[in-house]
C-alpha cells in the first residue's frame, strides 16, 4: 500500500519557489494497478518519484505499507528501493552490457547472491518476458519493445512489490505499446504486485488501469474506479481526456436536425451484451436514432457508451426500463 | 660510407635508440600518474557540479578553478615553477625523474576535465534508473559511469597521452632527455637537420601508433 498524506513538491526556480505537485492525499491499494494521467508539465512524473523517493516531498509525507518513508537516508532507502522497480519511457538501460548483464545489475548490487543464483533468476526473468534467445545481446541490438521488456525483468528482479512505470509505453507504437500493457497486466495478476503508472494516454488507462487519478495544473482533480471516470468524468480535463480517447475531441455533442430528445446511455458489464434496447422498443413502441457510440472493454469489463436520439408517447417508461436493467442514462443538453 | 651514413652523416643511432627508450619511459610513467590522479579528479569534478549526484557548487568551483589554473599555464613555465616540488618528491630536478612530477602536473588536470566531459555524455536517465535500484554513489561510478563511459575516456586517455610526447618533447629542453632533447640540443643548437628529421620523424610515428590503437580501442567499446 502506497500513501500520500499530504505531499507536495515545489522546486526552487530562480530563488522563487514553484509547486509542481499540490498537497495530495491518495491511497493506492496493494497489488491494484494504478493509473496516473496528465498532460506534460502537471506533476505526475513528480507524484511517481515520490514513491521511491528520487523526489522529496517538499511537505507531508509518503507511506509505503504503513511505514512513513519521506526521511529515509542511506542503506535504508538503497533497501526500500531494492523493494520498487521501475521503468521508464527510454528503458534507460546500460549500453555497454548485455541483456543478460542488464538484468543481472540489481541482483549484483545487493550482493547476496551466488553467480549461479543470479544466472538462474536471469534465465527466469528473461523468460517470463520472452526474451531468452536475446540474452547475449546489447541494448542497440533490440527495438523498442524489446528494450522495454528487458526493462521490466531488470525491474522485476529483485522481487519488488512495486511497480512504477513512467510513460513505458510513450516512445513505442500501438501494436508494441498493446503487448507491453499486457505484459504489464499479466505481471499484476501473476505475482500480485502494486502497479503505478504515469501516462498523457487515456487508452493506456483504460486498457490495464483498475483506478486512476487525474492530474492538472499540479493538483488532483478527479480520483476513482476507472470505468467510473472513463463513463462520467466530471473534470473538463477528464473530459477533453475521454474525448481524446474515443477520438472525438472538437466535435459537440449536438446533432442538428435529428428529432427526438438526446440521451447517453452507459452499460457496463454484462448489460453490455444484453438485447435491451430491442426489448425496452418493443415493449414501448419509442424509436430511436443511434448517433454515435462505442463498445469496448474497460480492462476485463466489457463497457458501452451509446448517445442516442429517442422519440415516443412511452419514453418516460423506456427510460425507467433501461434504468431498472443498471443502465445509467444522461440527458445530453441539446 | 652506407646509405644510412650518407643520408644521416650525423647521427649516433644507438643515441637515437637510447633516446627512444627515455621518451617512452617518460610517457608511459607520466600516462600512468596522469591516469592515477586525473581519473579521480575528473568524477570528483562531474559529481560535485549543480545539479549533479553530489552537487557541491562550492566545492565544484574551487576546484574548477585549480584545474583551469594548471591548464592555463605554459608547460615550460609551470616545469620551472615545479622543480622545488619535483626535488622533494623524487630527489633530482632534471632527466626521467625529473620530468615526470611536471609531466603529471600538467597533464592530470588536462585529463579531468576531459573525463568530466566523458561522464556527462552518460544519459541521466541511466543514472537515475541506477538510483532507483538502490545503488550506492560509489557503485553507481565503478557500475555505471566508468564502463557506460568507457569509449570516451579511452578517447580522453588517447588525446591526453598525445599530449605528452609533445610535453615530453619540450621537456627535453630542460635537460629531461628523450626524443625532444635530442632534436632541440642537436637538430636546433646544433645545425644538423638530419637528426631533427630523424627525431621528429619518430614522434610522429609515436603519435600515430597511440592514436591508432586509442581510435581502435574506442571502436571495440562503442555499443550505441
Amino acid at each position: 500500500m502506497i500513501r500520500f498524506a499530504a505531499a507536495s513538491k515545489s522546486y526552487r526556480v530562480e530563488g522563487a519557489l514553484v509547486p509542481a505537485l499540490e498537497p495530495v492525499d491518495l491511497t493506492i491499494e496493494r497489488g491494484e494497478v494504478f493509473g496516473i494521467i496528465g498532460h506534460s508539465g502537471a506533476g505526475k512524473s513528480t507524484m511517481l518519484r515520490l514513491i521511491n523517493l528520487l523526489e522529496r516531498p517538499t511537505a507531508g509525507q509518503v507511506f509505503i505499507e504503513n511505514r512513513d518513508v519521506t526521511h529515509a537516508e542511506g542503506a535504508d532507502l538503497r533497501r526500500l528501493r531494492a523493494g520498487i522497480g521501475m521503468i521508464f519511457q527510454h528503458f534507460n538501460l546500460l549500453s555497454s552490457r548485455t541483456v543478460a548483464d542488464n538484468v543481472a545489475f540489481p541482483l549484483r548490487l545487493h550482493g547476496g547472491m551466488s553467480d549461479a543464483e543470479i544466472a538462474a533468476r536471469v534465465d527466469e526473468l528473461l523468460s517470463l518476458v520472452g526474451l531468452t534467445a536475446h540474452a547475449r545481446k546489447f541494448p542497440a541490438q533490440l527495438s523498442g519493445g524489446q528494450k522495454q521488456r528487458v526493462g521490466i525483468a531488470r525491474a522485476l528482479a529483485s522481487k519488488p512489490s512495486i511497480l512504477l512505470c513512467d510513460e513505458a509505453t510513450s516512445a513505442l507504437d500501438p501494436q508494441t505499446t498493446a503487448s507491453v500493457l499486457e505484459l504489464l497486466a499479466d505481471i499484476n495478476r501473476r505475482l500480485n504486485l502494486t502497479v503505478v503508472l504515469i501516462t498523457h494516454e487515456m487508452d493506456v488507462i483504460r486498457r490495464v488501469c483498475d483506478r486512476v487519478a487525474v492530474l492538472d495544473a499540479g493538483r488532483v482533480v478527479e480520483v476513482g474506479d476507472v470505468a467510473d471516470v472513463f463513463l462520467h468524468p466530471q473534470h473538463p480535463t477528464t473530459r477533453r481526456f475521454v474525448a481524446e480517447a474515443d477520438h472525438r475531441e472538437g466535435r459537440g455533442p449536438e446533432f442538428p436536425g435529428v428529432d427526438g430528445r438526446l440521451f447517453r446511455l452507459s452499460f457496463r458489464g454484462d448489460a453490455t451484451y444484453s438485447p435491451l434496447l430491442s426489448r425496452v422498443v418493443r415493449d414501448t413502441g419509442i424509436e430511436y436514432n443511434l448517433l454515435s457510440g462505442r463498445v469496448d472493454r474497460i480492462k476485463d469489463t466489457p463497457y458501452g457508451q451509446l448517445t442516442l436520439a429517442m422519440n415516443g408517447e412511452r419514453l418516460e417508461d423506456a427510460l425507467a426500463q433501461i434504468r431498472a436493467a443498471g443502465v445509467d442514462i444522461e440527458e445530453v443538453a441539446r | 660510407m652506407s646509405p644510412m651514413q650518407t643520408l644521416f652523416p650525423n647521427i649516433d643511432w644507438p643515441e637515437i635508440g637510447q633516446a627512444c627508450v627515455d621518451t617512452l619511459l617518460m610517457l608511459g610513467g607520466s600516462l600512468l600518474f596522469t591516469l592515477v590522479l586525473g581519473l579521480p579528479l575528473g568524477i570528483w569534478l562531474f559529481l560535485s557540479a549543480r545539479g549533479q549526484l553530489h552537487s557541491r557548487p562550492k566545492l565544484y568551483s574551487a576546484l574548477s578553478l585549480v584545474v583551469n589554473v594548471l591548464r592555463s599555464i605554459p608547460f615550460i613555465i609551470l616545469m620551472i615553477l615545479l622543480i622545488p616540488l619535483t626535488q622533494a618528491i623524487t630527489g633530482v630536478s632534471i632527466g626521467i625523474r625529473g620530468a615526470i612530477v611536471p609531466l603529471v602536473i600538467g597533464a592530470a588536470p588536462f585529463f579531468a576535465r576531459l573525463v568530466e566531459t566523458a561522464l556527462r555524455e552518460v544519459e541521466r536517465g541511466v543514472i537515475e534508473a541506477s538510483q532507483a535500484m538502490g545503488a550506492t554513489t560509489m557503485q553507481i561510478v565503478t557500475r555505471v559511469l566508468l564502463p557506460e563511459a568507457r569509449p570516451g575516456l579511452i578517447a580522453a586517455t588517447t588525446v591526453t597521452a598525445v599530449a605528452l610526447v609533445g610535453y615530453t618533447a619540450m621537456g627535453g629542453i630542460v635537460g629531461a632527455g628523450g626524443l625532444g632533447a635530442l632534436a632541440y640540443q642537436y637538430g636546433y643548437n646544433g645545425y644538423k637537420p638530419d637528426y631533427m628529421l630523424v627525431t621528429v620523424a619518430l614522434l610522429v610515428v609515436l603519435v600515430q601508433i597511440l592514436q591508432s590503437l586509442g581510435d581502435r580501442l574506442v571502436l571495440r567499446y562503442t555499443r550505441r
